[in-house]
Order: structure tokens, then C-alpha cells, then sequence
């Protein structure tokens, strides 16, 4: 259907109503003239907001350099315990643990505490 | 201008508003003093007469949108404001009816005659503008941007968020309105 008749008297009866029943013949802009300036503030305020990529935009552009960060910390974490692991025996939590309650042969590798066990387990 | 002719903006319009939205105030003065008055004249139209502050906060609106947005206008410059006017006007009279949870107040009428006009005359333009205060404000936005400022139904659709279908219904159905209630106030216009 196209824009212009049959419809077209009725297109002109709305035209000529607006024109004829405007506002006032001669608007007062005085207020509009006078905010312009706060207009001018506030429309810079509104597209710098619109500008600025928002926090969490760039907090997200960072998770995947933060996940490679923290993957090398465990890597590296598990590096130095698997190192670790081929350290000392005495500095192993559970041959404390095991020279506490051992009663059969084995040895802390200490004499003294060989002998301070022995006692403990011998009741003296 | 033939309605199919889209006139292009002249550069000294654009010109004008780039130097606004970059900070000229002479610029956006300018600015107000060339396309305020049309503008005032659509929001009244869209409003439907409220008082004056309503019609400058909407004009202020769409002048802070236009400064705001990044886009030029393909057309004509004033076209392009009251377009934005237009929408401006349709938000302040959502906003209002969210607020107030009612309908809208009727439109103040007094101090609207016009010194100087004809007696008959004044009684006409209060006639037409009874008229169009009964249509809703959608309804006077499309009548605006279609029969008033010739724009395309493709054109005034995308400006109000609507289909094409949307829009061709509702101003086929506002005309006839508009026709009915100025032929009942007995109106030359209307009775054509």
C-alpha cells in the first residue's frame, strides 16, 4: 500500500491540523538558550561514559593472562615438591610420625633417639 | 520538497553541530536559535500542549541526544532534531504514565489564545487542537513524522521502534479519528 492515496485527503487533514494548531506562534527558547551549556556538559558526560569500556570489560580482557599466570605458579609448585620429595627422609612429617610408634626394627637413623625410643617402648 | 527527494544536510549545518558536540557553545546556541522554534512546535504537537516546561525538557533532551550520539544525519538537519524530538516526547509521556500509574492529566487550555488572531480563527485552532489532544500521543507522533514532516512510513518506523504494518495502521486509524472529531466540532477541514 502505498503512502499517498486513496489515503491522501486524510494525510492532508492531519497536515493541515498540525500546522494550523501549533504551539505558541513564537516558542520562548530563553530556558533552552540559557541551559545550553549544562546541555553541552551533560551530553560530554553521557558519550565519555558511552567511551570508556566498563570495569568488568577489562577485568575480563585480563582472566586469561591471570590463568596463565597462575598455571605456571602450579607448575612450578609442583615442580618444587616433586623435588622436595627426593629430600631427607628424617624431614618427612610421617617418619616422625612412624619413628613415634615404630616398635619393630626400623631406625630414624639417629642412635640417641634409637636409644630414647627403645626405652619409651621398653616401659623404663 | 518532493517527499521522495531526501535533502542532504549542508555541510555548514554539519559543521555547525560538530562544532557543538566538540564544545562551541556559540555553536549550540546557534544551534537553538535555528531549529528550537520547529522543535518546541513538534514536541507541542506530540505532547499535546502541556505546559511550557514539559515542551523545554523534551527540546533539552533531544538536543543533549543529538550532541551525545555520534552519528551525522543523512538528511535534512531539522528533520533529523524533530525526529529525535518526537521520540523524546513519546519517552517523557511513558515516563510520566509509569510514575503518575494513572492516565495522563488533560492538557492545560488556558492562556493559549493568540493576541492579534480573529476571533473565528482563534475558535478554529482551539477546535483542531481539542481534536488533536483526544488522539494518544503515539497516535500524534506518527501524524507528525508522516503527514507533517514526510517522512516515509520505513523512515517513521524505524524512528519509533515500530513495523512498517504498525505504523500504516496506526495513522490510517488516527486520520480517521482526527477526521471524525473535527467533523463533530464542526470543522470546515473536517467535513472535506
Amino acid at each position: 500500500m502505498k503512502d499517498k492515496t486513496p489515503s491522501e485527503p486524510g494525510r492532508s487533514l492531519a497536515r493541515e491540523a498540525l500546522r494550523r494548531a501549533p504551539g505558541p506562534t513564537e516558542p520562548d527558547l530563553t530556558r533552552i538558550l540559557a541551559s545550553m551549556p549544562g546541555l553541552m556538559v551533560e551530553a560530554r558526560r553521557r558519550r565519555g561514559t558511552a567511551l570508556a569500556p566498563p570495569l568488568d570489560a577489562r577485568a575480563w580482557g585480563a582472566i586469561p593472562k591471570l590463568a596463565a599466570v597462575t598455571a605456571a605458579a602450579v607448575v612450578l609448585a609442583s615442580i618444587a615438591l616433586f623435588v622436595d620429595s627426593g629430600s631427607s627422609a628424617s624431614d618427612d612429617p610421617s617418619n616422625v610420625d612412624s619413628l613415634i610408634l615404630d616398635t619393630g626394627d626400623g631406625s630414624s637413623g639417629d642412635a640417641l633417639l634409637d636409644a630414647l625410643v627403645a626405652v619409651e617402648q621398653n616401659g623404663g | 520538497m518532493d517527499a521522495t527527494e531526501v535533502a542532504e544536510p549542508r555541510s555548514s549545518e554539519l559543521d555547525v553541530l560538530s562544532a557543538a558536540r566538540e564544545g562551541s557553545l556559540e555553536a549550540g546556541r546557534s544551534l537553538v536559535a535555528e531549529y528550537g522554534p520547529s522543535m518546541v512546535r513538534t514536541a507541542w504537537n506530540v505532547l499535546g500542549g502541556y505546559g511550557g516546561n514539559e515542551v523545554d525538557d523534551v527540546v533539552q533532551e533531544a538536543f543533549i541526544a543529538a550532541l551525545t550520539t555520534a552519528t551525522l544525519p543523512k538528511g535534512d538537519l531539522g528533520a533529523w532534531l524533530r525526529a529525535i524530538t518526537v521520540r523524546k516526547a513519546l519517552d517523557w509521556v511513558r515516563r510520566v504514565r509509569r510514575r503518575r500509574e494513572e492516565p495522563l492529566p488533560e492538557p492545560e487550555t488556558k492562556g493559549e489564545l493568540i493576541s492579534g488572531w480573529t476571533g473565528a480563527t482563534q475558535l478554529e485552532v482551539l477546535a483542531v487542537r481539542q481534536a488533536l489532544r483526544q488522539l494518544s500521543p503515539a497516535d500524534r507522533a506518527v501524524l507528525t513524522l508522516v503527514d507533517l514532516e514526510e517522512h516515509s512510513m520505513a523512515e517513521t518506523a524505524a524512528i519509533l521502534g515500530l513495523s512498517n504494518v504498525a505504523v500504516r495502521l496506526r495513522a490510517v486509524r488516527a486520520r480517521r479519528k482526527l477526521r471524525r472529531l473535527l467533523r463533530a466540532a464542526g470543522d470546515p477541514e473536517g467535513a472535506a
